[in-house]
């Protein structure tokens, strides 16, 4: 492997490492819990809605 | 960054942005292993050794795709001690460029066959192939006795030559006009051993070294 | 004015029909090929009947005809519901339908023919995979249509999974079948020797991951959290765990091609992205697991539930086995053996198959209004069949990878080999048996399964035209997650 390519993965390791630490804090902020609570019954309220 | 939340956010409740942020996700991956690869393959140039399939050798490949072999037979040997000492001389990368598409293969519940050329005769291959148990009584390979009745349409033959040409496979004018000579009365049996028996013989001249030692076992 | 609308299940039905139907074609060629390897006489002489052209039918057959038909069929399910919208399209889902039931009946009958590229996976010839190719892009447009027109703001995470397979599929498929036809029956692809190894593996693993996976893993999100009666354990879990799978998984593939005459960073860098994979795969079976907690007594009452919770295991199960298998060391006795078909068994009868027939017995009722299965005893019988198979192929054929893997690699103290070839083959011979026992204790599940549902669909049969309407929910005020103006 070419230094270039070497750089190039180095790079998008390090993108794909950040954005993975990235999404871990933002769906870990408090704010979203609501919306994420009502989103977890969702499939749950499809068989409250047919009975 | 309440702004950057939103922007990920978006994400979320937007069908294309999903849509796109998953391709480009998936992208990565195989664009950072096969780019590369594509760019040695261009430098990767066929050795001396090894030549475009003959016309009988390459209906007898295309009789190998045909039939499935490539399901229980690997053609890869690994650079393993136990499996050069069975098969032979690792295999490289040079020795399948003229492989549309490479035979691989995944499985052994027979033997790998990388190297089987010159190993066992003419006469040993095709009563293997007709009859698999006559030769080794416990074998579970089918017996693919059809291909001993069945002819080779050089027409067909040439315009395969043809496409390949067009792949970039160097077969001359004259070579493709040759075929029919080449193939008259040949059965799909005879093209398929004619197949077998090149098999791994035309290692470049750099790995010859440790591959004279065709003597592991069958 | 939306009072009156219905979700589309028609369509629905009609995959769900057809899932049951290829699978049991699928799994019983898979028994016959097995058969085969026991008894090798059995093709009769006959070339299409012959193991190495049948093989390819059977694995077209239960991935993409059976495996295809259920996603597709759940994937419209799932998109109307966590939307509360009718299928945009209508016209365009039914060529969906048609177009795949055609192309995998051309592709069924065209292989044994030995008309195939012999490219594992993806052995259909240039013309089926151009009809694939015009289906997928069609099952894209439905699919993100009725994305667009839904009325709950937030996309559910079901739909990501479903969203990813379809996206992911699309690009392997196109990719990997590239080729220049010589005839209708026969062409060249592209690539060449060493390049169209790793694309096909590219392919050949990524279609394990994005098919096998992701598609399946949609289903579960969806029919997990209904079938337990419990909200999802963390719906934020399930965002990184997405993020994280589809980002990795496609790193992973050239661990098919570990020792071979790949270029050795190329290997190394599978590896690598092989053992990460395993935290969002065993974060995926997690939170389906823990979905089921506080409701474990589900399992006692629900057939439907046991399968869900069986085959979450057995998914957190062979994703280990997986990326133990991409350790080059582990690998070098693995590879070529018949661990890797008891490993893609595992998954495939164990995760892929009974998500899939929980998630039908789940949707079956519902879909042909009904209360439930006609037969809650025989789905009972499914399932220990089902097990009872699963286990004995599983372990018949683990036990056999590491024989014939110990047998090639034992040398005598001088450098020589232990074995023949052929001795390896003899001693693996019983396992074969079992194997050919197990796939038909699992096919003979498939059947009651076949007939369980014909029985379910007595009263819908009748109506097959006319869907029963189950009416879409308004919205209601200060809804959570808020709810989007209706379209059209």
């Amino acid at each position: 492997m070419s230094a270039f390519w070497g750089h190039l993965a180095g790079v998008i390791t390090v993108t794909l490492m950040l954005s993975f630490i990235a999404t871990w804090i933002w769906v870990w902020n408090g704010r979203h819990k609501p919306k994420y609570d009502a989103l977890a019954r969702l499939p749950m309220q499809d068989e409250e809605n047919r009975a | 960054m309440a702004r950057g939340y939103k922007y990920f956010e978006a994400v979320e409740k937007h069908a294309g942005l999903l849509g796109v942020g998953i391709a480009i996700m998936v992208s990565l991956g195989g664009l950072a292993e096969i780019t590369p690869l594509f760019m040695r393959a261009h430098q990767v140039e066929a050795p001396a050794g090894v030549k475009p399939y003959d016309p009988l050798r390459l209906a007898g490949k295309d009789i190998y795709v045909r039939e499935g072999c490539y399901l229980c037979h690997t053609q890869m040997i690994r650079a393993l001690r136990a499996e050069t000492e069975r098969y032979g001389h690792y295999s490289v990368a040079e020795e399948s460029v003229y492989d549309r598409p490479h035979q691989w293969g995944s499985k052994r519940t027979g033997p790998d066959l990388a190297r089987v050329g010159g190993k066992y005769s003419d006469a040993w291959q095709r009563m293997h192939l007709l009859d698999p148990r006559k030769v080794v009584p416990v074998s579970n390979m089918p017996a693919y006795s059809w291909l001993e009745h069945e002819t080779i349409d050089a027409d067909d033959i040439m315009a395969r030559m043809r496409t390949l040409r067009r792949l970039g496979e160097p077969y001359s004018d004259a070579e493709i006009a040759e075929a029919p000579k080449a193939l008259e009365g040949k059965t799909a049996l005879d093209a398929l051993v004619a197949y077998l028996q090149g098999l791994g013989t035309s290692l470049p001249a750099n790995g010859t070294s440790e591959a004279s030692d065709g003597g592991a076992a069958p | 004015m939306h009072t009156n609308e219905t979700y589309n299940d028609h369509v629905v039905r009609l995959f769900l029909l057809a899932a049951a139907v290829w699978g049991i074609i699928g799994m019983s060629i898979g028994v016959f090929a097995a058969a085969q390897l026991a008894w090798p006489a059995l093709n009769f002489d006959i070339p299409w009947l012959t193991f190495s052209r049948l093989r390819p039918d059977h694995t077209f057959g239960v991935i993409f005809a059976f495996g295809g038909s259920a996603l597709m069929g759940t994937c419209y399910y799932v998109v109307q519901r966590t939307g509360h919208t009718r299928l945009a399209h209508p016209r365009l889902a039914n060529f969906t339908f048609w177009g795949w039931q055609l192309a995998c009946v051309l592709a069924m009958v065209t292989m044994p023919l030995g008309i195939t590229q012999s490219k594992e996976y993806a052995e259909p010839e240039w013309f089926i995979d151009i009809l694939v190719a015009v289906v997928w892009v069609s099952l894209g447009i439905v699919f993100f249509s009725t994305l667009a027109r839904r009325r709950i703001q937030h996309i559910y995470v079901a739909n990501w999974y479903y969203g990813a397979f379809i996206i992911a599929v699309g690009l392997l498929h196109i990719v990997n079948n590239l080729a220049l036809p010589v005839s209708l029956t026969k062409s060249y692809p592209i690539y060449s020797g060493v390049v169209d190894a790793m694309v096909q593996w590219w392919y050949g693993h990524n279609a394990v991951a994005f098919f096998l996976t992701a598609g399946f893993l949609g289903m579960m999100y969806y029919f997990v959290p209904r079938q337990a009666q419990q909200p999802l354990w963390s719906y934020r879990f399930s965002i990184v765990n997405f993020w994280a799978l589809i980002s990795v998984y496609m790193w992973a593939g050239s661990h098919h091609l570990m020792y071979t005459a790949l270029p050795d960073w190329v290997q190394s860098v599978g590896m690598a992205f092989s053992l990460v994979l395993l935290m969002p795969s065993w974060g995926s079976a997690a939170n389906g697991l823990l979905t089921f907690n506080g409701s474990w007594l589900k399992l006692k009452e629900d057939p439907a539930a046991k399968f869900m919770v069986l085959s979450l295991v057995f998914y957190a199960a062979s994703t280990f086995e997986g990326s133990m298998m991409a350790i080059k060391t582990v690998n070098s006795l693995s590879h070529y053996t018949d661990w890797t078909i008891a490993h893609v068994h595992s998954g495939s009868l164990g995760w892929v198959a009974m998500i899939t027939i929980g998630s039908l017995y789940a949707m079956a009722p519902r879909a042909l209004g009904r209360p439930a299965m006609h037969s809650r005893r025989a789905m009972e019988i499914h399932f220990w069949l089902h097990i009872a198979g699963l286990l004995m192929y599983v372990l018949a054929m683990w036990t056999a990878g590491v024989t014939e893997g110990l047998m090639w690699r034992a040398t005598n103290a001088d450098g020589s080999l232990v074995y023949p070839f052929i001795d390896s083959l003899i001693a693996i011979k019983p396992m074969y048996w079992v194997r050919f026992l197990g796939g038909c204790l699992i096919v003979s599940g498939m059947v009651v399964m076949a007939w369980n549902l014909w029985h379910t669909a007595a009263h819908a049969r009748k109506r097959l035209i006319t869907p029963i309407p189950v009416p879409i929910p308004e919205p209601v005020a200060h809804q959570v997650p808020a709810p989007l103006p209706a379209v059209g």
